[in-house]
This record gives structure tokens, C-alpha cells and sequence, in this order.
């Protein structure tokens, strides 16, 4: 039974109220803001672009960009290899899939500071466990101060990202594989296509849908992390593992610098629409196309 | 009928919405002719109790007519719940404070000028500059937390050391006769830049003129060359083989640090006096916790305390008098007491003497003897001093070959001057 535009209208207006007063008013809020010198909970005098132009010369707002850059490119081809390597696997071998489904999502589920304070004593260079099972297997000249060295701290962190979503991710992949007609790859393994030669011209353009599902929530994903960087290191050491939300974090509410702090915000949210948009567009001419 | 349906919808779901967004803890005058007070800290939880629920009983069995609301927020998640609800005129009636929180809460007018009450003068003259905003006293500052270097006095007679080094040199000479009969030494767990921090401001009791860190905002006060001697002893440590500063910037302090020192690895780690009753509980050997021993030969050990938590009210509070009896009552003898005890806090109050603090003794000593000073970022203005040094020590730990010069001028740069 259709029902009229009025009807309609009245009924998407609850989500849309509450859509508009918690993401709409606090986003155009936050936008102004920016343009505001506030240090403090109050909104100050306008400053026009100022904070936007303080961020091209702040070091600290820099070097977190870079920091960020980076962390998303490492973080979003290593977990999607990863669980690309891992989804096909679990793909080939029914048994060993129906025993670990579970147990793989398990790492996602666990709350961020769990993570981050088990991660933590994994990590500890004088009496952590991966220090003494690398000095344990005579490899002792592998072991570091994976938190404490500024060349490693950030990589450190990522590799917890890694551990704790490439199941997640793996999970996409999975249920993309499984969702591909069994007779297809019959047929592929018919005509002789195995292994590497199916994965890449077969299993790599079916995957297309997933491809993009995890590309997309991995790069908003890594673009915004805070949560173990805050926790583990509180952006250092040196400031190698300070991103942007950190410094949105530390601008805002240590600071007290709520303006430049929400200029920093509104970068990062150009920076994220932008990364996903354009992904989200190509990816799915991708899928169109096969 | 649909159409009635969804508008009924509608009115329950506005009303809702409405509902939900004027929670608040409700402060006030209630219908049985009590009042109801709403109190919020960062301590008084279950993790440091602070003696908080003891003294908010004791305050409503002395005054039957207030009923206390006191709620716990985590100090990382406190300045966001609080920063909002001063915005909007929601605040509660006592808030916790400290300096830096008494300094930019004070700026907006949102903390009640409690110059003309009682409360002005309870606070040693040491203290009250913490409080204060443009002359006024914007609260009462209860927190003066010792922080110095805890001794392994066990490792220490093993090594035929008899007694804490008093000076620069024989805290060397110790970490010699350490390393010479294969004891260890001095732990500095640095992750996130803590500990190399509190060392710079416990140095800084013996090194700087007392009066450097009050002239920072207002005078000629500057990192750069002052600081110098600090970074330099410093990085004898690191340079001279006694602290590895790659590994100790990957050790976290506070869990991982002092459960190292409590199962008697090291001989000497920095600490706060917080941890002398876990200490006590947890390790089965003899420690002390002392200032640090960083003058030059002969000279005296000096320390930092640091000056801590406090109240204030609120200046939008409706329950002006009942707020301020609570702080009051609060720095009241006997509940002050119980709360210096649980918070292993010397005083702020005149009046109230500081108790002894066991395994302290020559920390003790030298506050009362006037060799401790507060720690130095707490004169600053700046909002936040600490992320500037924290990063610089941390840096230094994971370099100390380089440039003392410009480490100082990063300091100078990062902690902006604030007349």
C-alpha cells in the first residue's frame, strides 16, 4: 500500500529530528567554532581562517599528520592483505573455517584499554613476553623498546590495530567468498585455474563488494584512531605516535585551545570524506564494471 | 486513526526527548525542606576512595537538612564532562579543582570568589597563590603530594651502601658501588615522558633559584640557559651507562615501573608518596622514600611536592551557603585528616598538622625544613606545561647526545608566557 509524501514526511521526521540535533547542529556548531578563538567553553571573538593557518605552521599539528598518513596506509594494506591471506584460507578449508569463525572476531570485541594495557606488558622491554620468547629463541638482537623507540612506537601500535580488526575484516571476506556461487569456481577449477591464477582473475573481481566494505572502514577507521595512542603512549615518545585525534584531544581539553583544537576536527573530517568518497566512487565503478 | 496514531507517536517521543536532555543531577531545594547538594571529583571512587565517602556521611549526620550527591568522574574524561556543564549553567554545586582547572575556569568567572569567606585564610601562604586568580581566591587547594626517590635500603647494604646519598655525587658513587656488585641500579620507567619530568622539577628544588618558577609568566624566568644544569645531570645518567633511555621510554611507570620496584629489581625508582602504602603492602624488603639527592657535594637533598586537588563552588550554584559549608566542613580538623591519610598528602591547611608518613622520614625532614618546593609548572599559567616537558624528557631519554640548547628553547617555546 503506498502512502502519501505527507505520511511519509511524518514519519522519517523523528529520525531526522534526532539526526539533526545530534549530527547536524553539533557539526555546523563545531564548524563555527573553528572560526572562533575560544579557550574555554565560551565562543570568543571571530578570527576568520586563523586556526586553519596556525595548523599549516604548528610542528606538532604536522608531524600528526604525517603520522596519520602513514599509519593509514601501513594499517590499510597489511590488515586487508592479512585477512585476504587468511579469508582465503579459511575458504579452502571447511573444516578449520567452521572451528575458528568464532574465535576470530574475538580480538574485535575486547574494549580498547583491555587492549591497550595487555598490549602494554606484551611490549615491556625489560620483562615482556615478547622480549623473552625472542631471547628465549637465541633471538635476542630482535628484541626493542617497542613503545620507548620513537622509529618503532607508532608501528608497534598499528600492529595492535592489525591483531585486533583483521578478523573483523576477515569476516567480510569470508562471507563475500561464501556468497560466491559454488559452480563458478567448479568451473574455474575445470578449465585449470588454481591457486594464484584463479585468486587473481577470478576470487580478486568477485571480491569486489567486500574489497570495498573493508577499504572504506579501514581508511575511516585509521584516519581516526586515538584510542591506543592516547592509552600506550600518550602520543609519544617524541611525539612519533601523536595523530590528529590526539592533538584534537590534547589542543581541546588540555589546552583549553577549543577553537584550534576544532579546527584540527574539521581537517580531519574534509580529510576522511574526502579519502572515503573517493574510495567509496571508484571501488564501486569497480563493481559495476564486472 | 493512523494519522492519531503517529502524532501520539510524535508527543511521546518529543516528550522523551525533552525529558532526556534535562537530566541533570537536580540540586536544590526538595519537598521534605531538605536540600540537596551536588558534588563531583575526580577522586572519591572506588580506585582512590580519598576518605570521600567518610567525610560526605559525616557531613550529612552534621547537617541533617543537606543531602549530598557526590558523583566520581575519571580524571581523563573530567575536564569534557565538566567543561560543558559550566558552559550551559548546569554545573555542579562543588566542583573539584586544581590549580590549572582554578586558573582557566576562574578566567571564564565560573568558580564563586570565596575571598571574603572563612576559606580565604584556612590555606598555608605557601599554598594560596594555587588558588588564587587576579587576587581572588577561587578555591581551596587540599592536595601537596611528596614526590622523591624511593631506596631499596636491602640492595643498597648489599652493596655496602649504608645510608640514601645526600648530594649529586654520592647518588653517582652509589650507582658505582651498584653496578660494581652487580645490584641494580636507578629505574626511570618513561613511557609517556612521566618520570624524566618529575626528575627535571625534583632536581629543580636544588638547582634553580626558588624564585625562577613565581617570575615565570611575569618576569625574566626563562628554561633557556637556566635549566641547563638539570638536562645536564640528567643525561649523565643516560650517557654515563646508569639509565638505558631507549628502554626505559618503552616501561610504563605506574603499573609496570613500581610493580618492578616492589619485587626488589632496583635499587632506586621516582615515585609519588601515593605509592609508600602499596609499597608497604608489596614489597618484603626495607624502603624509604627521599628527596632527591640532586645538589652539588655537600649540599643538602631537596624535593618538589605536588600541589594538588582542591574545591571550589561553582558561581552558578543556587545553594551558595550549603556549597561553601561543605568546603568547610571538608577542611575541618578531623575530616581533613582522614582525607591527608588516605591521600598520603602533606597539608595545605594552617592549623592542620601534616601526619607522619611512615618509610619518610628524611622526606619529612626536609619539608619541614623548608627544601622542598612545589613543583614548578604549577606557577605557569600556560594551560598545559606538562605535555611540553614530558615530550622534552622523553626525548632526551631516546637521545641524550643531543643538543641540551635546544631542548631548553623547546621548553621556552612551549610553555608560552602568560602575564
Amino acid at each position: 500500500m503506498l502512502i502519501s509524501s505527507r505520511r511519509a514526511a511524518l514519519l522519517l521526521l523523528p529520525a531526522t529530528a534526532i539526526f539533526g540535533v545530534f549530527v547536524i547542529y553539533p557539526l555546523i556548531n563545531g564548524v563555527l567554532l573553528s572560526f572562533m578563538d575560544s579557550s574555554g567553553p565560551q565562543w570568543g571573538e571571530f578570527v576568520g581562517f586563523d586556526n586553519y593557518e596556525r595548523m599549516l605552521s604548528d610542528p606538532l599539528a604536522l608531524r600528526a599528520l604525517g603520522n596519520t598518513i602513514a599509519y593509514t596506509v601501513v594499517v590499510v594494506v597489511v590488515q586487508n592483505a592479512l585477512a585476504l591471506l587468511i579469508a582465503y584460507g579459511l575458504y579452502q578449508n571447511p573444516r578449520v573455517r567452521n572451528l575458528v569463525r568464532g574465535s576470530i572476531l574475538l580480538p574485535a570485541m575486547m574494549a580498547f584499554v583491555a587492549v591497550a594495557y595487555l598490549w602494554s606488558y606484551i611490549y615491556n622491554p625489560l620483562n615482556g613476553p615478547l622480549n623473552s620468547v625472542l631471547t628465549s629463541l637465541g633471538l635476542g638482537g630482535l628484541a626493542q623498546s617497542w613503545l620507548g623507540d620513537p622509529a618503532l612506537a607508532m608501528w608497534s601500535i598499528a600492529a595492535v590495530y592489525i591483531w585486533q580488526f583483521t578478523g573483523y575484516s576477515t569476516t567480510i571476506y569470508l562471507a563475500n567468498y561464501l556468497a560466491i556461487s559454488p559452480s563458478l569456481m567448479e568451473a574455474a577449477q575445470l578449465d585449470g585455474a588454481s591457486g594464484l591464477k584463479r585468486f587473481l582473475t577470478i576470487d580478486w573481481r568477485l571480491l569486489a563488494p567486500s574489497f570495498t566494505i573493508n577499504l572504506t572502514l579501514t581508511v575511516i577507521g585509521s584516519l581516526r584512531v586515538f584510542d591506543l595512542p592516547f592509552i600506550m603512549t600518550e602520543g609519544g615518545p617524541a611525539n612519533s605516535t601523536q595523530t590528529l585525534s590526539t592533538v584534537i584531544n590534547t589542543y581541546s581539553f588540555s589546552n583549553f585551545d577549543f577553537s584550534y583544537g576544532t579546527a584540527i576536527a574539521v581537517v580531519l573530517l574534509i580529510l576522511t570524506v574526502i579519502a572515503g568518497v573517493t574510495q567509496a566512487t571508484l571501488l564501486r565503478r569497480r563493481e559495476v564494471d564486472l | 486513526m493512523i494519522a492519531k496514531k503517529l502524532i501520539a507517536t510524535l508527543a511521546v517521543s518529543a516528550t522523551l526527548a525533552l525529558a532526556l536532555s534535562g537530566c541533570s543531577a537536580a540540586s536544590g531545594e526538595n519537598n521534605d525542606g531538605t536540600t540537596t547538594l551536588n558534588v563531583v571529583g575526580y577522586v572519591g571512587g572506588s580506585a582512590e576512595p580519598a576518605n570521600i565517602p567518610e567525610i560526605n556521611a559525616a557531613f550529612e549526620a552534621a547537617n541533617p537538612d543537606i543531602k549530598v550527591k557526590y558523583k566520581y568522574v575519571q580524571n581523563t574524561a573530567y575536564d569534557q564532562y565538566m567543561n560543558t556543564r559550566l558552559a550551559s549553567g548546569s554545573a555542579p554545586d562543588v566542583v573539584m579543582t586544581d590549580p590549572n582547572r582554578i586558573r582557566q575556569w576562574g578566567k571564564e568567572g565560573y568558580l564563586a570568589d570565596l575571598s571574603d569567606t572563612p576559606l580565604a585564610s584556612t590555606m598555608l601562604d605557601s599554598v594560596t597563590p594555587f588558588a588564587q586568580v587576579e587576587g581572588k581566591t577561587l578555591g581551596v587547594i587540599l592536595q601537596n603530594v611528596p614526590i622523591g626517590l624511593y631506596a631499596n635500603m636491602d640492595i643498597l647494604s648489599k652493596a655496602g651502601i649504608d645510608e640514601v646519598p645526600q648530594d649529586w655525587p654520592s647518588f653517582l658513587e652509589s650507582l658505582d658501588k651498584l653496578k660494581a656488585a652487580g645490584q641494580p641500579g636507578l629505574l626511570l620507567a618513561n613511557q609517556t615522558g612521566w618520570t624524566s619530568e618529575q626528575l627535571m622539577f625534583a632536581l629543580s628544588a636544588s638547582l634553580i633559584p626558588a624564585d625562577w618558577a613565581p617570575n615565570y609568566d611575569d618576569g625574566d624566568s626563562k628554561f633557556n640557559p637556566t635549566w641547563k644544569p638539570i638536562l645536564e645531570r640528567i643525561q649523565e645518567l643516560l650517557t654515563d651507562g646508569y639509565v638505558d633511555g631507549k628502554t626505559m621510554n618503552g616501561v610504563e611507570p605506574f603499573s609496570d615501573g613500581n610493580s618492578l620496584f616492589a619485587q626488589g629489581k632496583y635499587a632506586y625508582t621516582i615515585m609519588g608518596a601515593w605509592q609508600l602504602q602499596s609499597f608497604a603492602k608489596d614489597a618484603d624488603f626495607d624502603f624509604t622514600l627521599n628527596p632527591v639527592p640532586g645538589g652539588d657535594a655537600g649540599t643538602e637533598p631537596a624535593s618538589f611536592t605536588f600541589v594538588g586537588l582542591g574545591l571550589s563552588v561553582s558561581s552558578a550554584s543556587k545553594q551558595q551557603e550549603a556549597a561553601q559549608k561543605y568546603v568547610e566542613f571538608f577542611t575541618e580538623a578531623e575530616q581533613y585528616t582522614g582525607f591527608m591519610k588516605a591521600e598520603t598528602s602533606f597539608t595545605t591547611l594552617k592549623g592542620v598538622d601534616s601526619l607522619p608518613l611512615e618509610h619518610a622520614d628524611s622526606f619529612v625532614e626536609a619539608f619541614n625544613d623548608g627544601r622542598t618546593v612545589p613543583s614548578p609548572v604549577e606557577y605557569m599559567k600556560a594551560p598545559d606545561p606538562e605535555t611540553t616537558t614530558k615530550n622534552v624528557g622523553s626525548q632526551l631519554f631516546d637521545d641524550p647526545t643531543q643538543s641540551l640548547t635546544s631542548l631548553l628553547d623547546q621548553m621556552d617555546a612551549g610553555i608560552a608566557k602568560t602575564p
